[in-house]
């Protein structure tokens, strides 16, 4: 735990035995200073080179909220703990330099965070700050199936346009990243948001043709404020 | 005409945001959009915009080896 202050990030919910945690990522008098003590060599230069302080900020804070929770869950110390990345950039937890089996997964979007930690290695947590975009019309076509722009083309109002466009994008990207490969596999528009999440359910069981016969489970964690999904496999085909 | 950079740069500072707040004009273009804090959904927006600006093929798996702008730049020109 940090020394000094109260922590800036805390469990919210369970799903499954995955703890799902906030993370107040605000620009918060001190905190980022106590966050980047928690951090290895390496991070503190990852650091370093952000050019904005804001995207600095939200890293510090993340990482150091990660490296505890994950010292908690592994009931290791901070000084043993470090990250491996795979090939597409997705880390992984190494305890002493080697590598544990713990599934997580860090989100980050303007002031707020979210981290999935569990036993599933496939899990992934995707959060975007609602706000309006003036090029839906250049990302619509990119990110969406046809199926899904029909949805999109029934509703009318602006603002629920917007809301809709972020919450398919989050569960597209929480998909994405639960498989490690981000956005550098698949066009978003591949992994189709499931239907009774289009109907406005907040959770059910899914399949991605494209990525395999897995099948997953869809939980969205979003507000009025933020859009936000966490997915992960529940039954792994592909083993 | 304009060079590629510099049409990158416009391209740049007209449409590319973190935080919903514009990135400004850049001098340098050996960074990359991460390095900037830009966003996945921001990174396929201005990708879009780079196919369109360009006329340029883009895959997903060419945006994550194109390490930096100035990488991009090369890429066009190549
Ligand atoms: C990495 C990526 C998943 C991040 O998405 P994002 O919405 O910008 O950022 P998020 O806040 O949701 O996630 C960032 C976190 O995801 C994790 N992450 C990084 N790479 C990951 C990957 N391949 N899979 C899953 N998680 C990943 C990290 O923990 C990162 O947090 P950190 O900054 O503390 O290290 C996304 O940018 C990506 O797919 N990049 C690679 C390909 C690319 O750039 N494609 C562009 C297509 S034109």
């Amino acid at each position: 735990m940090m020394p000094n202050r109260v922590a800036w990030w805390f469990r919210y919910r369970i799903i499954e035995n995955i703890r799902i945690y906030k993370v107040d990522a605000a620009d918060v008098g001190g905190r980022e200073n106590d966050a980047l003590r928690w951090l290895d060599q390496g991070e503190l230069e990852r650091w370093h080179d952000f050019a904005l302080p804001d995207s600095k900020r939200r890293f510090a804070l993340c990482r150091a909220a990660l490296r505890s929770i994950l010292c908690d869950h592994l009931g290791c110390a901070n000084s043993e703990l470090s990250f491996g990345e795979a090939e597409k950039g997705k880390p992984f937890a190494m305890v002493g330099g080697k590598r544990v089996e713990v599934g997580f997964n860090v989100s980050h979007s303007g002031d707020h965070g979210l981290i999935a930690v569990g036993d599933y290695d496939n899990l992934g947590v995707d959060i975007e700050i609602r706000r309006r975009r003036r090029d839906l019309d250049l990302l619509v076509p990119t990110v969406m199936s046809l199926s899904e722009q029909t949805h999109f083309d029934s509703v009318t109002e602006d603002g629920m346009k917007h809301d809709l466009f972020f919450d398919f994008w989050t569960v597209k990207e929480a998909v994405l990243k639960a498989i490690g490969v981000g956005m550098s596999k698949f066009e978003p528009s591949e992994i189709e948001v499931p239907l009774e999440i289009r109907d406005g359910q907040r959770s059910c069981l899914a399949n991605f043709p494209p990525i395999g016969a897995s099948t997953w489970r869809i939980e969205i964690l979003s507000t009025l404020e933020y859009a936000a999904a966490l997915a992960f496999i529940v039954d792994d085909a592909r083993k | 005409m304009a060079s590629t950079a510099d049409r990158l740069k416009q391209l740049i500072s007209e449409n590319l945001e973190v935080d919903g707040k514009p990135v400004g004009d850049l001098g340098d273009l050996n960074v990359s959009l991460s390095s900037l804090g830009v966003s996945s959904v921001d990174i396929v927006a201005f990708g879009r915009l780079v196919v369109k600006e360009f006329n340029l093929p883009l895959t997903p798996e060419d945006c994550v080896q194109i390490e930096t702008l100035q990488a991009l730049v090369d890429r066009i020109d190549g």
